[in-house]
């Protein structure tokens, strides 16, 4: 089992965050999407979340990105993540959500193999965005 | 006899001065639902470090008709956005640009808050107000790019919690 430790991200950890943050876009073949700019490592992998609210049962652990490095894959960091994620959740989280793209089926059976529900097929939620130049042209009106 | 909608602002603790300047605020908890206490939506949106905001319709100085739950996240590729939890207009309020107001005030707002999108979530079956946001520019990335929404629920993450045996 590899040596590894998790901690807190801190101010010198941004231009790590922003290369794995651009390697999630690329194994998501979204890359082009990544708007935000930047670039010898010790920073493998890397969960990134903040807290939302559903006003039905309160604060709920948002998990934004989560992402582990190809070859520090199958070593139990991402199941480590997920467990200091879980301890968080103690200060009063109800629940942790996310999104998971349909075509991403190793992340789905990752989830779905600790227990996570599909929301979007068992409730029928989408998700939908309004950019910021409909919202230009909104709050011109 | 004419409504007089107002937006009030909530959660900034900005309050509205009505016609006669008198300055007035309505609680958010007219909204109190019986799943979340109102001890709770009190402590979690005006204690110390807010979990959401509330902007608040308000229909001749004393009714209040319609709100809107916002609070910010992150998009780690564009960005700040402002995150619609909730948005609801009374029925027998609707059809009179209640919901245009709220949705062209947090479009303003969240120019102000150098936010790059609002997101929210709609139910499949939600037509009319898939329809009202399409119509404004919104676009379902649910369809457009296949995301799909997720969630580990109290249980599985006591589980996820527990030390694993190696």
């Amino acid at each position: 089992m590899a040596k590894f430790i998790l901690r807190k991200a801190e101010p010198k950890d941004v231009s790590d965050i922003l290369r794995l943050i651009k390697e999630l876009a690329k194994f998501e073949e979204m890359e082009e999407q990544v708007k935000l700019t930047e670039k010898g490592y010790t920073v493998i992998a890397f969960a990134m979340y903040y807290f939302t609210y559903d006003p039905w049962i309160g604060k709920l652990l948002y998990l934004e990105d989560f992402y582990v490095m190809q070859q520090y894959r199958g070593l139990g960091i991402g199941s480590k993540i997920l467990q200091v994620l879980s301890e968080v959740m103690k200060t009063r989280c109800s629940s942790m959500h996310f999104i998971v793209a349909e075509n991403n089926t190793k992340s789905i059976e990752f989830y779905k193999h600790r227990g996570a529900t599909d929301l979007s097929y068992e409730e029928g939620w989408r998700l939908f965005a309004i950019n910021k130049m409909e919202l230009v042209k909104m709050s011109g009106k | 006899m004419e409504h007089q909608v107002e937006l009030t602002e909530r959660g900034e603790f900005i309050y509205y001065l009505s016609h006669t300047d008198n300055l007035h605020s309505r609680p958010v908890w007219t909204f109190s639902t019986t799943w979340c206490c109102v001890a709770e939506l009190l402590e979690d949106g005006f204690g110390e470090t807010p979990c959401y905001h509330c902007v608040i319709a308000e229909v001749n100085d004393v009714q209040v008709v319609g709100f809107a739950m916002y609070y910010l996240t992150y998009d780690p590729w564009v960005g700040k956005q402002l995150y619609l939890e909730e948005f609801y207009v009374m029925a027998e309020y609707r059809g009179l640009g209640i919901g245009s107001e709220v949705l062209r005030y947090l479009s303003d707002l969240a120019m102000k808050l150098r936010c790059t999108g609002i997101m929210f979530v709609v139910a499949e079956n939600n037509e009319p107000s898939m329809q009202f946001y399409k119509r404004r520019g919104a676009e379902d990335l649910s369809e457009g790019e296949g995301w799909r929404l997720f969630r580990f629920d109290k249980d599985s993450l006591v589980k996820m919690a527990a030390p694993s045996e190696e």
